[in-house]
Parts: C-alpha cells; sequence; structure tokens
C-alpha cells in the first residue's frame, strides 16, 4: 500500500472520506497530542484538548487553501483549542503581576528525562504554562502571546519570568533530593 | 558536575521533536463525533446554501413582478389621465346643476343647454381658482367641449367604463374646494355632497363619505343631516338628489346623470372582477421535496455487472428548488423553474476489503474511475460471487455497501392541467426536466458507518432527462397565497450511458411549497 499525497488526504478530508480523516489523525495525532500534553494540565485533559482539535480541524479543513505548511495550521488549530479551553474557564486574572528581575535561570545539565519536564510543566498555574510554552517552545512573541491570551505584554513577561523561576527552582529541588537519594 | 544551561534551552532541548500517542479511545470518539456531525453536516450547509439561491431567485422574480405590476400600471395610469380629464368633466357636470340652482335664484327657470353651458362656464372659471394648475387645462377643455352642446348624458356613458376611477382623492377636494367656495347656497352644497357620496358609493366606498364630508360640513348641519340619509343607500341617494334637483331645477340631464352613474357603477363593477381574474396569472413557488431514488428494473447495476443481482436500497435525499408558473387560461398553466436534487442509492451485500498489492481486477469496478493515488486502496466484491463457505470470516462478516450520490440541477418544463379550483384545488401535472450534473461520488460504506470515498462513476452523462407525472394538490390560504404538496413521479433518461442489466432509475419526490400569485 502506497501512501496519499498529503495533498490529496486532505482533498479527501474536505469531503468527509472517513478513512481519509483517519489517515489524516494517524500522521498527525502525535504531534498534536505533544502540544496538548505541554499546554495542559494533565493526560486526560490533553486527551479532550486533542479532540476537540481534530474535531475543528475536520470541521474547519474546507477553508485549508494550501497556503502555507498544512502542520503549522493544525498546530496553530490545536494551540488555540487549547488556549481557548481555558480562556473559557476564565483562569487569567488571579495572578500576582509583579515582575522578577535578574535570577539566575541557570540549572545543571543533567539530563532530565521528558516526563519530568513534562510533568513540571503542567503543574505550573495555567497562565504561566501557557505563556511559558507559547514563548519559550513555541516561539510566539510576547505581542502575539498578550494577543492571543488577551492579556498585555508586561504580563506575559512577568508570567514567563514566574514560570522560569518556579520551573528552575522544582528541577533543583528535585536534584537534590535526587542526589540526597543516590548518596 | 555537569555544566550550567539556560533553563529555556533545557525545555527546548527536551521537548525539540517531542510526539506522544495518544490512547486509542481519542479516535474512538472522534470518529464516532464525525459520524453523527456527518449527517447533520451534510445536509444543513447543503440546504442553506441552496436557500441563499432560492431565496436570491426569489428576490429576482418578486422584483421582476413588480415590474411586470409596474408596466401594468403604466398602462391604467395612461387611462387614469383620461378619467382625470373626464372626471373633471363630471366634476363641471356635477356642478352644473348646482350652478344652475345658483341661477335659479336668479333667472328662475332656465333649465336649457345654454344656461348650463353658462353654468359650466362660470363653474370652471371659479374652479381654476382652486384646483391644481394641472387641471386647469382639462377643465378649460371639457368646458369647451361643453360649449359644443355635448349632452351631459354623452359624456358620462363615454366615461362609464373609467367610472371607478371617478372617486379619486383629488375629485373629492376638487368637490370639497368648490364646495367651500359655494358655502351660500345650502342647495348647492347639498347636491354636491350628494353628488359626492354618489359617486363615493359607486366605489363602495362608504365609510369614506363621512370623513370626506366632514370638512365642509361642519358649517352646514343641515346638509350633513342630508348627506347621512343620502348616504345609507344608492337608491336614497337617487332619490334624494332626484329630488333636491327637481325642487331647484327640475333636468332632465340630472336623472340621465344618475342612471348612468349607477350603469357606469355595475359596469366597472364588471371590470374590476374581470381584471381580478386576469390578475393573478403569475405565481412563484419556493418548494422543497424528500426523493426517494430507485431502479425499476430488479436486476441491473450502475456500477459494475457483478451487483445485479445485489439488492438495491433506494436512499431518500432531498431537492430544494424554486419555480414560475404562468395560467395560459382558467384550467392550464404552464410552469418551469430550477431545483437542486441529490439523488443516492445504496448496492448492498458488497464485501470491502484492504487490497495491498492486490490484483487490480478486482478493485476495478466497470464504471467507476478510482480517485488517483488511492491509499484505501479498498477492493469491493459481491456476497453473491463469493463462495461463503471458502471464504475467509472476517471478509464474509463485513457486510458493506456502495453508496452511489448523485447531485443535479434540474431546469424542469411542466404543464399543469386544473381539475378542480375549490379552496382545495386538483391537478394534474406532466412535463418533462433536463438535468445537469453536479455531484457524481461513489462510496463504500461499512457497517459502522465509514465511509470511503472510492471515486465517480465514469459513466454518468453529464446531462439528462426525465419524463414527469405527478398530482398537484393545493390549499387556497387566501387570494394570492397557496400551500402546495405535489408527488411528482420523475422516469429518467439517459442518466447511465452503461449500465448492466435492467437498470432503469426513476424518483419520486413529494413537493410541498408554497405559491404567490401575482
Amino acid at each position: 500500500m502506497f501512501k496519499l499525497s498529503l495533498k490529496q488526504l486532505i482533498e479527501n478530508c474536505k469531503i468527509d472520506d472517513t478513512k481519509a480523516q483517519g489517515e489524516l489523525y494517524k500522521l498527525f495525532s502525535g504531534k498534536l497530542f505533544a502540544i496538548c500534553l505541554k499546554y495542559s494540565r494533565n493526560y486526560a485533559e490533553a486527551e479532550d484538548n486533542l479532540q476537540d482539535a481534530f474535531l475543528t480541524i475536520f470541521k474547519k479543513i474546507e477553508q485549508y487553501k494550501n497556503k502555507g505548511s498544512f502542520e503549522g495550521w493544525i498546530k496553530r488549530i490545536t494551540v488555540n483549542t487549547v488556549l481557548q479551553r481555558y480562556r473559557k474557564e476564565k483562569v487569567f486574572d488571579i495572578i500576582n503581576e509583579n515582575t522578577i528581575e535578574d535570577v539566575e535561570l541557570e540549572v545543571d545539565d543533567d539530563t532530565v528525562s521528558i516526563d519530568y519536564l513534562l510533568k513540571i510543566i503542567q503543574e505550573l498555574p495555567d497562565r504561566y504554562r501557557l505563556v511559558f510554552n507559547l514563548y519559550v517552545l513555541d516561539g510566539y512573541s510576547h505581542k502575539n502571546i498578550a494577543d492571543m491570551l488577551e492579556i498585555n505584554i508586561g504580563t506575559s513577561k512577568s508570567n514567563l519570568s514566574r514560570a522560569r523561576l518556579i520551573l528552575k527552582q522544582t528541577i533543583e529541588e528535585y536534584k537534590t533530593r535526587q542526589r540526597s537519594q543516590t548518596l | 558536575m555537569s555544566d550550567k544551561k539556560h533553563i529555556d534551552r533545557l525545555f527546548q532541548e527536551g521537548f525539540k521533536d517531542f510526539e506522544a500517542v495518544p490512547s486509542d479511545a481519542v479516535w474512538k470518539n472522534i470518529e464516532s463525533k464525525l459520524n453523527k456531525k456527518k449527517k447533520k453536516r451534510r445536509v444543513i450547509p447543503i440546504w442553506w446554501r441552496y436557500a441563499g439561491v432560492a431565496a436570491l431567485l426569489l428576490l429576482l422574480l418578486t422584483v421582476g413582478g413588480i415590474y411586470f405590476n409596474n408596466s401594468d400600471e403604466g398602462s391604467t395610469n395612461q387611462v387614469v389621465d383620461t378619467e382625470n380629464t373626464s372626471s373633471e368633466k363630471t366634476n363641471i357636470k356635477s356642478n352644473n346643476p348646482l350652478n344652475d340652482a345658483t341661477e335659479t335664484n336668479i333667472m328662475v327657470s332656465n333649465n336649457n343647454q345654454d344656461g348650463l353651458n353658462e353654468s359650466s362656464n362660470s363653474q370652471s372659471e371659479i374652479k381654476t381658482n382652486k384646483i391644481s394648475p394641472s387641471k386647469e387645462t382639462t377643465i378649460a377643455e371639457t368646458s369647451a367641449s361643453k360649449n359644443q352642446n355635448e349632452s351631459k348624458t354623452q359624456l358620462v356613458s363615454s366615461d362609464k367604463l373609467k367610472i371607478k376611477k371617478l372617486v379619486s382623492p383629488s375629485n373629492t377636494n376638487a368637490i370639497a374646494n368648490s364646495s367651500e367656495e359655494k358655502n351660500e347656497t345650502e342647495n348647492i352644497q347639498n347636491e354636491l355632497e350628494n353628488k359626492a357620496s354618489v359617486a363615493n358609493t359607486s366605489e363602495n366606498h362608504n365609510n369614506n363619505i363621512e370623513s370626506k364630508n366632514e370638512v365642509p360640513l361642519v358649517n352646514k348641519e343641515k346638509a350633513k343631516a342630508l348627506i347621512s340619509e343620502v348616504s345609507k343607500d344608492n337608491t336614497a341617494i337617487a332619490n334624494v338628489n332626484t329630488e333636491t334637483v327637481e325642487e331647484t331645477k327640475p333636468d332632465e340631464n340630472s336623472e340621465e346623470n344618475k342612471l348612468s352613474i349607477e350603469d357606469a357603477l355595475s359596469n366597472a363593477k364588471d371590470v374590476i372582477e374581470e381584471s381580478n381574474k386576469l390578475n393573478n396569472r403569475w405565481s412563484i413557488t419556493p418548494n422543497a421535496a424528500p426523493v426517494y431514488f430507485n431502479t425499476l428494473g430488479g436486476e441491473g447495476s450502475s456500477i459494475d455487472p457483478q451487483f445485479n443481482n445485489n439488492s438495491k436500497s433506494g436512499e431518500v435525499n432531498m431537492s430544494y428548488g424554486i419555480s414560475a408558473s404562468y395560467a395560459l387560461n382558467k384550467k392550464l398553466s404552464v410552469r418551469s423553474g430550477i431545483n437542486r436534487v441529490n439523488l443516492g442509492y445504496n448496492t448492498n451485500d458488497v464485501v470491502v476489503f484492504q487490497s495491498a498489492g492486490l490484483r487490480s481486477s478486482s478493485s476495478a469496478l466497470q464504471n467507476i474511475n478510482a480517485i488517483s493515488n488511492s491509499a484505501n486502496a479498498v477492493s469491493l466484491i459481491s456476497t453473491e460471487t463469493l463462495d461463503a463457505s471458502s471464504a475467509p470470516e472476517s471478509i464474509v462478516s463485513s457486510n458493506a455497501s456502495i453508496n452511489q450520490a448523485l447531485g443535479y440541477i434540474e431546469i424542469p418544463l411542466e404543464i399543469q392541467y386544473t381539475l378542480s379550483d375549490k379552496k382545495f384545488g386538483v391537478n394534474l401535472i406532466g412535463g418533462f426536466s433536463s438535468f445537469f450534473l453536479n455531484n457524481n461520488e461513489i462510496f463504500s460504506e461499512e457497517e459502522n458507518g465509514t465511509r470511503t470515498l472510492l471515486g465517480e462513476a465514469s459513466n454518468i452523462n453529464k446531462m439528462s432527462y426525465s419524463a414527469n407525472f405527478g398530482l398537484g394538490l393545493n390549499y387556497k390560504v387566501s387570494k394570492r397565497f397557496d400551500l402546495n404538496l405535489e408527488p411528482i413521479f420523475k422516469y429518467q433518461f439517459n442518466t447511465f450511458d452503461n449500465t448492466s442489466g435492467n437498470f432503469t432509475p426513476f424518483f419520486i419526490g413529494v413537493y410541498t411549497g408554497f405559491a404567490i400569485k401575482f
């Protein structure tokens, strides 16, 4: 069996061909689920978000006119789906906005497992998590983030600093704990 | 101890190429939601899209209708022009006896034509001061024509057909004006009002009389009493009129006037009725219909000979459109329009299986152009051709079907013969339709609802025809508005090029809609 070209696959998805939709899911669910995991609070929510994202993708796929990368397009939809969920839940207006400056943000370059990194990201307060993901892992600018989360740029920056600080402290604690265990 | 590293880099490197496999349940959920939505999504957007088209057509036709109506009014406007002059004539004419009356005070028994002419002249002079300038000329003309000793009865009778227009607002205004002007003589006033009421009743606008009369009557208690008496019925008007006129001036002409007005009244009624009958020739009917598509011949297939004996089940789809009809006469009307129609049927008892590296012969069905690069590469075989005992369990158990979906733009041309024209109408409908293909897809449909696009049929003609027979039932809600229910059978010609066995497609639609007549 040979693969459909992505373009043909997309065309078939546009006419609700279930098989094609399944193919598309197989092709991209891994990458999109990774996004969902990073942006969500836990595994279960990540799965919910992935489901919503794919439903949105299949609904809007008619609007995709082969302009720009398809992967970029579906990733944006996924991120937006997650943001929409947390925007709906109104979690953006509860956080102290003080900025933290000049904090040492270096950590030891030991290999930390991806599972652990994911875990501590998910444990961040919602907005810290979203801003950290958007800025550090997905390369959005503070301006974009401010627009997407309906906050101002300063807030985005301060959220990022706090997220970094929390992550750093968590990792350091984790490492000292590990070291004391191994010693 | 290892090197220090910025926390961003730590995460960026950690999540680079990070992928995770979600549990199978996620896709199951998505799939079930997609299948649930499919029905809705396939129907609703199409409905809205074509409803939009229908609305646009309706709008266009309405505008067209208004245009037609306008052109009608254009022609009647011309009539109105002449009628205005004639109404002025009757104004003058009706005022003539009044003037006579004033003159009878002076020249007691001056009833002859000369006297009339004089009076009409003087009347027209007075009136030209009051009536809008545009009417002056017509008044002048009519008074001139009166000078030629044209008799009033002739004038009126020649204007009979137009009598219904006589009581245009300007006309009564003119009367009101002239009446205000001649407040001195009560008799005159009375007569004037009588005339006005006669004219009014000739259009059956009895309620108008009071409101219009009230203005000049404020001062005239007597006249008011007379008029209210008079306006009770036409004969009373006639009588009172005759009396008052005869009191002041026993003039034959005035009686003739009344007679002719009554004639004109009945004539006008006829005219109105006739024109009503002719009026509602056009009607516009937006309609929607569930359509059931199937084949008449039991054994045959539009897809491949191997499916000749498979059971076929028709699908119920929807058709939407709009039609316009024109009544040739009371019994016959011609109609045409445009419909969007979706048709589909299933060939049942088909086995679908993945055909990785399978020989192509089985996957290539005779009349399907498979989609290019088909990754799905499924093959379909009729269960009839499989030996159930030798076939592997897994294959035989999957009882799938082939779904052929067709979409057309239909342009019907039909004749409708009216059997009954009561509140409930019954019609016979016959005609033909041209179909223009705009959708052609073949899917395989598995039991769990999974649809896979196989390709499109290669043997469907871009254009085809049907013969239509049907019965039309309609319910008249009002003069201009009918509700319709029309079961119509459409026998299709030339739909497929290369069918196997005996495959004669048809469809039945129950068209419901409402007709707006104008």
